[in-house]
């Protein structure tokens, strides 16, 4: 199998194909060319991004493209899903606890200083507004949205399946977002190491995930993390309260048929713990998953044993 | 002043002159010096090509094709190819890790 790595989005992109060279090295430079210009579109951290022009626009009509289109209503969709779990419109609340640079920009230098002087006016996401023959989004005074983790896992998703056309089976590794298309040859699933989500673990991995074709997603609050004012805070903030989440697990990893549900209802059950997972699980549908909590211990749902070697 | 350079000028000559023939002397005595070659040793010998080890059989020189489409090969060439290729390895699979956002 061929495999190439590069760096966007803030995070290491793993493609990997099987198919002839040539073949697959011409998907593996398009879908890289994809997952750039999705970068471009999707980011908050340009003011000339199409998701910066679209947080101006609040209080009125904003012409998306069928792409920005595609991924705010997704999100619309996985925002009612998880019962408001998951809220793109927590980016005041972001900024505030201090991701208001790029990661790799806040591990160099810091978050921004800033005095807050009021809590984050808080949003509902359903009271945007889609205006789906025009391709129009209207967000309501004030609102400013992230897409962060959601675009991400689309983007890996759509550039796997640009990838396909040019390979026999396929995968995209966004940082963490996977989706799977095909299987290895001679395989019966793809192998993915379930690694310890804390800093100082020894890197090994706590299990090995035999993922079938679909995607596996893992959201954690141990790799964004930074001091703001001698505070630890991370980067997951929890809706109800406008603050990064007090969590009881350190991460969530689901298998599902799409990245962006593997990587929301990652998000959703990370934040609602042990107390949401029933409620949270009910609405998801087909999905499986795997917590790790602050001993290192594995929670998950009932046919995850089935998919993983401890 | 002319008696002390005539004193001088007789010193060095007589000086030199015993310089001279002790140094003769010493090297009369002295041991030859040793051939290059033992005793058992003569140039026939050295020269018969029975007596040499045989060269040993280098490597044919890999093609450049070839070093380009072996993995393993540690050769620093000019800037490699992006893309990764295990074609040949059919069962390598990428290590994908959960990491986590």
């Amino acid at each position: 199998m061929h495999s190439y790595e590069f760096r966007a989005m803030n995070t290491g992109i793993l493609l990997a194909g099987e198919g002839p060279q040539e073949a697959v090295e011409t998907g593996f430079s398009l879908a890289q060319k994809f997952i750039e210009d999705s970068e471009k579109r999707f980011t908050r951290f340009s003011s000339q991004s199409e998701l910066s022009q679209l947080n101006r626009s609040a209080g009125g009509w904003f012409e998306a493209s069928k792409e920005m289109f595609a991924v705010v209503s997704l999100a619309l969709q996985l925002y009612s899903q998880t019962a408001g779990l998951f809220d793109p419109s927590i980016l005041e609340a972001l900024e505030q606890a201090g991701y208001d640079r790029t990661m790799d920009e806040i591990r160099l230098y810091g978050p921004t200083q800033v005095t807050v002087l009021a809590r984050p006016k808080l949003h509902h996401f359903n009271e945007i507004r889609l205006d789906e023959p025009g391709c129009r989004i209207a967000l309501p005074a004030e609102m400013r949205i992230d897409l962060g983790g959601i675009a991400k896992s689309w983007i890996a998703e759509q550039a796997a399946l640009l990838l396909s056309n040019w390979t026999e089976a396929c995968a995209v590794d966004a940082g963490g977002d996977m989706f799977f298309i095909g299987l290895p040859p001679g395989e019966k699933a793809w192998k993915v190491t379930l690694e310890d989500p804390l800093p100082l673990g020894e890197g090994g991995g706590l299990a090995v995930i035999k993922a079938p074709a679909g995607a596996v997603a893992t959201s954690t609050v141990t790799r964004r993390r930074w001091k703001q004012a001698n505070k630890e805070q991370h980067h997951l903030i929890d809706p109800r309260t406008q603050q990064p989440a007090e969590t009881e697990w350190l991460s969530v990893t689901v298998l599902a048929s799409h990245a962006a549900q593997a990587e929301v209802f990652a998000k959703s059950l990370l934040i609602g713990g042990p107390q949401e997972v029933e409620r949270i699980t009910g609405r998801a549908g087909d999905i499986e998953f795997i917590a790790v909590d602050y001993q290192k211990k594995l929670w998950g749902s009932q046919h995850i044993l089935e998919k993983i070697d401890v | 002043m002319k008696p002390l350079k005539l004193a001088l000028r007789i010193w060095i000559t007589i000086t030199s002159l015993l310089s001279f023939l002790v140094g003769w002397a010493l090297l009369s005595h002295a041991p030859k010096p040793a051939s290059i070659f033992s005793s058992q040793t003569n140039l026939s010998s050295v020269s018969s090509p029975a007596a040499v080890d045989p060269l040993p059989t280098l490597a044919p020189i890999p093609s450049l094709d070839s070093i380009l489409t072996n993995p393993n090969t540690t050769v620093n060439l000019q800037p490699l190819p992006s893309f990764t290729n295990n074609a040949s390895n059919n069962n390598f699979l990428p290590s994908f890790r959960t990491r986590g956002s």
